[in-house]
């Protein structure tokens, strides 16, 4: 029977701990957050991509190789060179005249750089 | 019977006492427990305001770095509250004996009671001169060929395409700095799986590009204006050493010798005169040569072309001189023209830019190989043009990025816009 006493007494001390005064809680107003915005990133302006990745950037494969491709080069260049010549005048300094033009368009291999 | 009521109150007693020894023991424990969590959470809380005050104190810095990018570059403190927590970001503002500004950010974010500072140092506005290499469109597919390198940023917005000629002599295209193009793949010549530019900052595929047509030629006449020189028409001149000889009809000098302006800024106008009603029109070009070697900082702006008539050199050579102090740029609203009767080997020393033309090499297709175009500098142009053929003709290319622009460009040189960069950073 005492031994029930003693057991309610220490029941009763470890409650009597772990009360504390505790100050009043006092109703904070909450902040308003505009709504989350989910929509995709912008572009990224600097993306540093991984080096494996960096190493080998996407190749553009639809250009034909050979002696076909060689054409198809010399063939744009000519027509590019005469479109600026055009837009730009013959007076402007970097424009080719037809001659120079036509002397490019006769060798089998050339590009400009 | 008596012996057994005394065992009775003894075995009482000791229960006792034992009882208390547990209460103590059970008191201790909880005391304990209950400093430890008030400890813990009273550590955890002091984290959370000193993680909170970094960010606060970064959002100090960014307020601050805005300040500064709207040009503000005055020193001054700017206070703020973000959330629970304050920021006083104080800017220093100091001129170099360059001329150039050093601005040093320290900003301390507080919340409850904790503190933290970050300081950036050394910020500065990011100009053009950042460019090994920027070009916005070309006449036609010009080809990266082996050999090539850059040691400074390369943007583009059309694609790079990429050459095989010399390929196992000369090596591969090699971007040492950041390169980005707004094009989603790159173009190899004939497909050919041997050519393997590197890129060490890797290559960012379609990427925006700053423009160009943000470069305010008002604000540079406006400069020339109050610390410069403004002439009109064309314009010849010619440097040697901190002395330039220069020909202006308008003004009336044939090889006049001037200074360099205090500001470095030279500006040559385009104008117009009216007889009757005729309207003759006199472009602000410049012929520029110096191949005795610049002394001193230069910028040279032309309202139209600037055209390249000989060596154009500094007095001590950046490439092997780390002591230089020597800058030059050229600033062309159409183009910088490199023309047919430069001299083979050509050497440009200066970082060039043309808002709305290109830099080139005049008859680039014609006549015998001129052997190698070294500019020195950088290429900011909105339409990139050809300095030869591999026939050959013209030029073959030997672009080096000059590093000390970086940081301290030619003077009064365009800014880039919105966009600061800083030395170091603590925090």
């Amino acid at each position: 029977m005492k031994n029930t006493h003693a057991y309610w007494c220490i029941a009763c001390l470890l409650m009597g701990c772990g009360c504390e005064k505790h100050e009043n809680r006092v109703a904070v107003e909450r902040p308003t957050y505009p709504a989350l915005d989910e929509s995709p990133p912008p572009t990224e302006d600097f993306v540093f991509l991984p080096e494996t990745e960096g190493q080998n950037p996407p190749v553009d494969d639809t250009h034909a190789d050979g002696w076909l491709g060689q054409q198809l080069r010399k063939e744009k260049l000519i027509k590019d060179l005469r479109a600026q010549a055009q837009e730009a005048g013959t007076e402007h300094p970097f424009v080719l005249t037809e001659s120079e033009i036509e002397a490019l368009s006769r060798l089998d291999d050339v590009a400009v750089f | 019977m008596t012996t057994l009521a005394k065992n009775t109150k003894r075995r009482s007693g000791s229960t006792y006492v034992v009882v208390l020894m547990l209460t103590l023991l059970g008191s201790l424990a909880a005391s304990t427990v209950t400093w430890c969590v008030g400890s813990r959470a009273n550590q955890a809380y002091k984290q959370v305001c000193l993680e909170q005050a970094f960010y606060i104190a970064a959002a100090g810095s960014e307020v601050a770095a805005s300040n500064i990018a709207a040009g503000n570059e005055s020193s001054t403190t700017l206070t703020g509250t973000v959330g629970a927590g304050s920021y006083v970001a104080v800017v220093v503002c100091s001129t170099l004996a360059n001329g150039s500004m050093d601005i040093t950010i320290t900003s301390t974010g507080t919340v409850g009671g904790v503190s933290h500072t970050v300081v950036l140092h050394g910020v500065q506005h990011v100009t053009w001169a950042k460019y090994a290499l920027w070009y916005y469109s070309e006449p036609t597919t010009l080809w990266m060929v082996p050999g090539e390198y850059f040691k400074g940023p390369v943007a583009s917005k059309p694609q790079l395409h990429f050459h095989n000629k010399d390929l196992s002599t000369k090596g591969q295209v090699h971007f040492y700095d950041k390169a980005r193009t707004s094009y989603a793949t790159i173009e190899k010549y004939n497909n050919d799986s041997a050519i393997k530019p590197i890129f060490d900052f890797g290559l960012v595929t379609s990427a925006t590009i700053d423009s160009i047509a943000t470069i305010d030629f008002s604000a540079l006449l406006a400069t020339a204006t109050a610390s410069g020189l403004v002439l009109q028409g064309p314009t010849t001149i010619s440097a040697s050493g901190s002395t330039l000889k220069i020909t202006n009809s308008k003004k009336g000098w044939t090889n006049q010798s001037v200074s360099i302006p205090a500001g470095g800024l030279i500006y040559v106008q385009t104008y117009s005169t009216k007889s009757g009603t005729t309207t003759t029109t006199y472009n602000g070009d410049i012929t520029l040569s110096a191949t005795n070697g610049l002394t001193g900082r230069l910028t040279l702006v032309a309202d139209n072309d600037i055209n390249i008539a000989n060596h154009v050199r500094y007095t001590a050579n950046p490439s092997t001189d780390s002591t230089s102090k020597d800058a030059l740029g050229l600033i062309a609203k159409q183009d910088v023209v490199v023309q047919s009767t430069a001299p083979n080997n050509l050497e440009i020393y200066a970082h060039i830019i043309c808002q709305n033309g290109g830099f080139g090499v005049d008859g680039y297709s014609s006549g015998s190989s001129k052997g190698t175009l070294t500019v020195y500098g950088g290429i900011v142009n909105y339409t990139r043009n050809a300095v030869g053929t591999t026939t050959p003709t013209g030029y073959v290319k030997n672009y080096i990025y000059d590093g000390r622009f970086t940081k301290n460009p030619p003077p009064s040189y365009p800014e880039i816009d919105d966009e600061l960069e800083w030395t170091s950073w603590e925090g």
